[in-house]
């Protein structure tokens, strides 16, 4: 087991595509590190300059205390996971757990002591002399586990491991590899596009976007306290509502209405503080949007806006909002598209709400969860 | 159970069709074995007779106890058990790096393999005779490998290439993850998991080989002649050996059908590939 | 132990002695049955080792053009085709110092005119052959059969010499002999797939050559191609004397049909004589004439082969010994399974023994008024294929009009040699 550094790490291919740029960040010995990001921003490559199946153009990249950017992949002693699984098909279950083993020179016994203990953690006793081909997708991916902790390697790396699964083995199979990488203790880099994985597995998330590394930081940091709005957008289901508004004294003016934004928020962010018709990008999440007439919520501010869509999901009711304020987009490709021309705002409300599309509702906004960002730069404003 | 029924009928038609084809096949083979059996003197018949009227192996009998037939027979089983060999050696590691590290210049190097595909083989027998007989190494068996190499590599290599790009190229990633170097990825992981592809490239190569006629009438003599040849000899202006000439052929594809039925369930599982990934 | 070694190295001494000196020849099937006792003896007598080289037919052409293309023959002699002789011309050696007296004295002269191209003799004759009539004698001796055809045609049943008498014979013997109305003995079979005996028949009527005339003109199309057109595709056409698949008969299947008793007569290159199978129902019942002749007198097709030394050859000294040996001993070949030589002295010797009947009428179709080879011209293959076939296999459907073919492919073949 090992810590593990990226520092100014570049990827180039040809003299073109910028793949990597800059990369630099700190993995901690035990540590659950997951990179998340919209497809093409990296995370992959990063994983594969890690493992070694890809060439570092340059920057340092260090396993333990060794600099490790021109040792074979072989003598790197970590183990990974693909999105395939990439499975022997010619070999049983037994045999693709068993090969790492086998290539590192272990002995027959101990091999196959391993290999029973493994089968057992991952509850694929009963198929060790199958093949691959006669498993199921869940089988399949924990063989792909098994692999790996069968080795005990410096680290663990996971590409995807779970995409190919249907959504309710994945939320089991997620809860499995995340307690299974505690109890082992093993360094472990996990790429995920999706950020529910993200947020439920990591003990710190690493967000790329474009080859450029955005933010690193525990869930809930990155939930509370993004540092530019494509974190704050890309984070958190549904997304964070943006829009143009104007900042006055405490007065925040967005489109033909106003709120008052409490104190609370200006001793958080002194950066805003008693500015005078100053632009912003004004941030809001969906659960701190709610129905006025019915919520629970202590403090909030009221403003009117039409729905436009209402999906009740028993718990809480997905409200969207036709909020009359420009819309920012947040820079995510993956982003789903918006209903029409329109891009509305989405509030989380509580399910004794009576709005329905059509109706003008009066909304509720916890007005001290607002968050705040430069329009220039789009980065948070503290 | 009506519409059960209906599937039956479907099912027995597609299969008399498929019948019918692999007879369409057969017929030109089997008529070749009744001939075989034919006493040399009934060979020919107006109006030709399918059945041999008594069973004959005089026909056998002759071609076994040539001297040439024998011997040419065993020179082919060299050369084309030689030439699976080298082509397999030097187009297997080829065509997957070709296949899973491609670039313009593997494109391009496909390409050109196709290319001497289109060249008439007659107008490279010619210099194939000039270099081997400036290497001394006509009439030889080795010779003879070389010259049917050059035509089976570019066949075996695209054949193998195709394959490989069905292969995940994680395959060898992982492998060199789980602590291979790349080559003994390819060893321990790529081949035996292509060993279908292999086996059906394999089977191109020794039956170009096999049954290879140019390259082997100019570039041997009397040492490494191999079976075509001497079978086209009973073929002869004043001759009339139509009887031991397929008996001949009979005998020269048994090897064939052999090593066909031994690879039969890689071929089969070459054919499905891509249909079983995963 | 030293005298061992001693005596070992002398016999190696000795080996490569013996083996300093060799030639290579290449040769089809026939060449090496034919030439294989002689080329023993001239290994005895000279120590000059022969090596053989035996391909199938079309091979000894495809080795031999590959091999001078590429400037480095393997081989001293080759032993070629008539037909091939002028493709090899420019490629291969002049012989004319091995023409002596003696020699062109004892050759035909249709074998040597083939020999020479412009003013030199390029190869060596080393066996003729050619179409002879083959006749049942079981059926020609048999007095029934005598009386029957005399009483229906007003001459006697003698083996065939003119076209009429072909004709005649041939509709005689056809006939349905186990009454399932169908004919199951034919008078003789057409072959479709070669036109060569056609084009003896053309020489027969008189022609001063086939296809081309000694100046290399195009005479396709002259009276004398037709009339034997007419002729060669009556029996098939008009007197439904032979199996109607004529087409598909080469020489193979017309040979086998006369084994098998199927056909009454057969015009047949003479050497089958010998190659009667045991097994055959007309062993020791086959009779030999010569060919036909027609109003130019007797006329065939010599089948010749010659001896060539390439001029990529190594040894051509050992060739034209060898060349020479060869038809001084010429006789040799006649005990072979072919049983065939070129000279008239080794067939007269042969002349009159049992088993040899076959080479009266031979000599005396080679030595006919009439007879003459194939032109000797580069594009005569092409001439064959892309002129002469297509008329002469549609002269054999039996509906179009024969002068009108063959004034279509003289066209073409006119095309072809601009």
């Amino acid at each position: 087991m090992a810590k593990i550094s990226l520092k100014d790490i570049n990827k180039v291919y040809g003299d073109k595509f910028h793949a990597i740029r800059d990369l630099t960040f700190h993995i901690e010995d035990g540590e659950f590190m997951v990179f998340v990001g919209p497809s093409g921003c990296g995370k992959s490559t990063a994983l594969r300059m890690i493992a070694g199946l890809e060439k570092i153009t340059s920057g340092e990249l260090r396993i333990g205390d060794e600099i490790v950017n021109d040792v074979d992949p072989k003598d790197r002693d970590i183990a990974m996971v693909f999105q395939s699984y990439a499975l022997y098909p010619h070999k049983t279950v037994r045999e693709n757990i068993a090969f790492p083993l086998q290539m590192a020179g272990i002995p027959r016994d101990e091999r196959a002591r391993r290999v029973t203990n493994a089968a057992r953690v991952l509850e694929l006793t009963d198929h060790l002399d199958r093949k691959p081909g006669q498993l199921s997708g869940g089988q399949r991916q924990r063989v792909a586990m098994g692999r790996a902790i069968v080795r005990q390697p410096k680290a663990f790396l996971m590409d995807e491991p779970l995409s190919n699964l249907d959504a309710k083995l994945r939320v089991q199979m997620r809860a499995e590899i995340a307690s299974l990488q505690r109890r082992l203790g093993v360094t472990t880099i996990y790429v995920t596009h999706d950020q529910v994985e993200a947020m439920t597995m990591g003990d710190r998330v690493a967000v790329l976007k474009a080859g450029v590394l955005q933010q690193v930081d525990t869930p809930q940091i990155l939930y509370a306290r993004p540092r530019n709005i494509f974190v704050a957008a890309f984070i958190g289901s549904p997304s964070m509502n943006l829009y143009e508004a104007t900042l006055d004294g405490e007065l925040l003016v967005l489109g033909e209405q106003t709120l008052k934004v409490p104190s609370s928020v200006f001793a958080a962010r002194p950066a805003i503080r008693e500015s005078a018709n100053r632009p912003v990008i004004v941030g809001i999440r969906p659960e701190d949007i709610d129905d006025a007439s019915v919520t629970t919520k202590p403090e909030f501010e009221e403003i009117d806006a039409p729905v436009s869509l209402v999906e009740a999901l028993g718990a809480e009711t997905m409200v969207h909002l036709k909020i009359d304020a420009p819309w920012v987009d947040a820079g995510d490709p993956d982003a789903v598209a918006e209903i029409g021309d329109e891009h509305t705002a989405v509030g989380r409300f509580s399910p004794a709400t009576s709005v329905r599309p059509g109706d003008t509702a009066r909304l509720a906004i916890s007005a001290d969860s607002l968050h705040f960002f430069d329009p220039e730069t789009r980065v948070s404003l503290w | 159970m009506a519409e059960r029924s209906t599937f039956d009928m479907g099912r027995t038609i597609v299969q008399a069709l498929a019948l019918l084809l692999v007879l369409s096949f057969a017929v030109p083979y089997v008529y070749l074995v009744m001939t075989s059996l034919k006493p040399a003197a009934h060979v020919q018949q107006i109006p030709p007779s399918f059945l041999p009227n008594r069973i004959s192996v005089e026909n056998y009998l002759t071609v076994i106890n040539t001297q040439s037939m024998p011997r040419a027979f065993l020179s082919s089983v060299a050369v084309a058990v030689l030439t699976t060999i080298l082509s397999l050696a030097l187009s297997v590691p080829a065509a997957y790096v070709a296949a899973q590290y491609r670039r313009p210049i593997t494109v391009f190097f496909l390409l050109f393999a196709l290319i001497t595909r289109m060249v008439p083989a007659v107008s490279l027998g010619v210099p194939l005779f000039q270099l081997l007989k400036s290497l001394g190494l006509l009439d030889t068996t080795f010779g003879l490998v070389l010259a049917h190499t050059s035509a089976a590599v570019p066949l075996v290599l695209l054949l193998l290439a195709a394959f490989f790009d069905g292969l995940p190229k994680e395959m060898e990633e992982a492998a060199r993850m789980d602590g291979c170097s790349r080559f003994q990825a390819f060893l321990y992981i790529v081949v035996p998991v292509m060993k279908s592809g292999i086996a059906i490239s394999a089977l191109f190569a020794f039956i170009t080989s096999w049954n290879e006629f140019l390259y082997a009438l100019l570039l041997t003599s009397q040492n490494s002649k191999t079976a075509p040849i001497v079978i086209a000899e009973f073929n002869s202006v004043y001759g009339l050996s139509w009887g031991p000439m397929t008996a001949a052929a009979v005998l020269y594809s048994l090897p064939v059908v052999l090593v066909t039925l031994v690879l039969q369930k890689q071929i089969i599982g070459g054919l499905t590939f891509g249909a079983v990934k995963g | 132990m030293k005298k061992l070694l001693c005596s070992g190295a002398l016999s190696l001494l000795a080996a490569t002695a013996l083996h300093a000196e060799s030639i290579n020849v290449l040769v089809e099937g026939g060449g090496l049955m034919l030439q294989k006792a002689m080329a023993e003896k001239f290994t005895e007598e000279t120590g000059i080792e022969v090596n053989f080289t035996e391909v199938p037919y079309q091979g000894v052409f495809d080795r031999l053009s590959a091999e001078i293309a590429s400037g480095a023959s393997s081989f001293d002699v080759a032993t070629i085709d008539v037909v091939w002789m002028a493709n090899f011309a420019p490629h291969v050696e002049d012989l004319t110092d091995l023409f002596t007296e003696e020699v062109t004295a004892d050759l035909p002269p249709a074998l040597l005119a083939d020999a020479r191209f412009g003013d030199r003799f390029i190869g060596m004759p080393t066996w003729a052959n050619a179409e002879v009539v083959f006749y049942r004698k079981d059926l020609f001796d048999n007095p029934d059969e005598q009386s029957a055809f005399a009483a229906e045609h007003g001459y006697p049943l003698t083996p065939p010499a003119t076209w009429g008498q072909w004709r005649d014979m041939a509709k005689f013997f056809t006939r349905d002999t186990d009454g399932d109305g169908k004919a199951d003995l034919y008078g003789t079979a057409t072959i479709g797939m070669f036109s060569e005996e056609w084009m003896a028949h053309v020489l027969q009527a008189g022609s001063p050559g086939v296809i081309l005339d000694d100046e290399g003109s195009v005479i396709l199309d002259n009276d004398a191609h037709a009339a034997a057109l007419e002729f060669y595709r009556a029996p098939l056409c008009e007197d439904g004397s032979v199996p109607d698949n004529a087409l598909e008969i080469g020489w193979g299947e017309a040979q086998n049909l006369f084994y098998q008793g199927q056909t009454a007569m057969m015009k047949f290159w003479a050497h089958a004589h010998k190659l009667t199978p045991e097994d055959s129902i007309v062993e020791g019942k086959v009779g030999i004439a010569p060919m036909l002749e027609g109003s130019a007198g007797i006329a065939g097709i010599p089948g010749p082969w010659y001896n060539v030394i390439p001029s990529t050859a190594e040894n051509k000294d050992g060739a034209r010994q060898f060349i020479a040996f060869a038809i001084a001993n010429n006789a040799m070949g006649i005990e072979a399974p072919l049983g065939l030589a070129a000279t008239n002295s080794a067939y007269e010797r042969y002349m009159g023994q049992m088993g040899y009947e076959h080479f009266g009428p031979l000599l005396e179709t080679l030595g006919g008024p009439a007879t003459k080879g194939r032109p000797l011209h580069a594009d005569y293959q092409e001439l064959v294929d892309e002129a002469v076939m297509p008329a002469f296999q549609a002269a054999l459907e039996c509906d179009g009009d024969v002068a009108e073919l063959l004034a279509e492919a003289a066209e073409t073949a006119r095309e072809i040699l601009n």
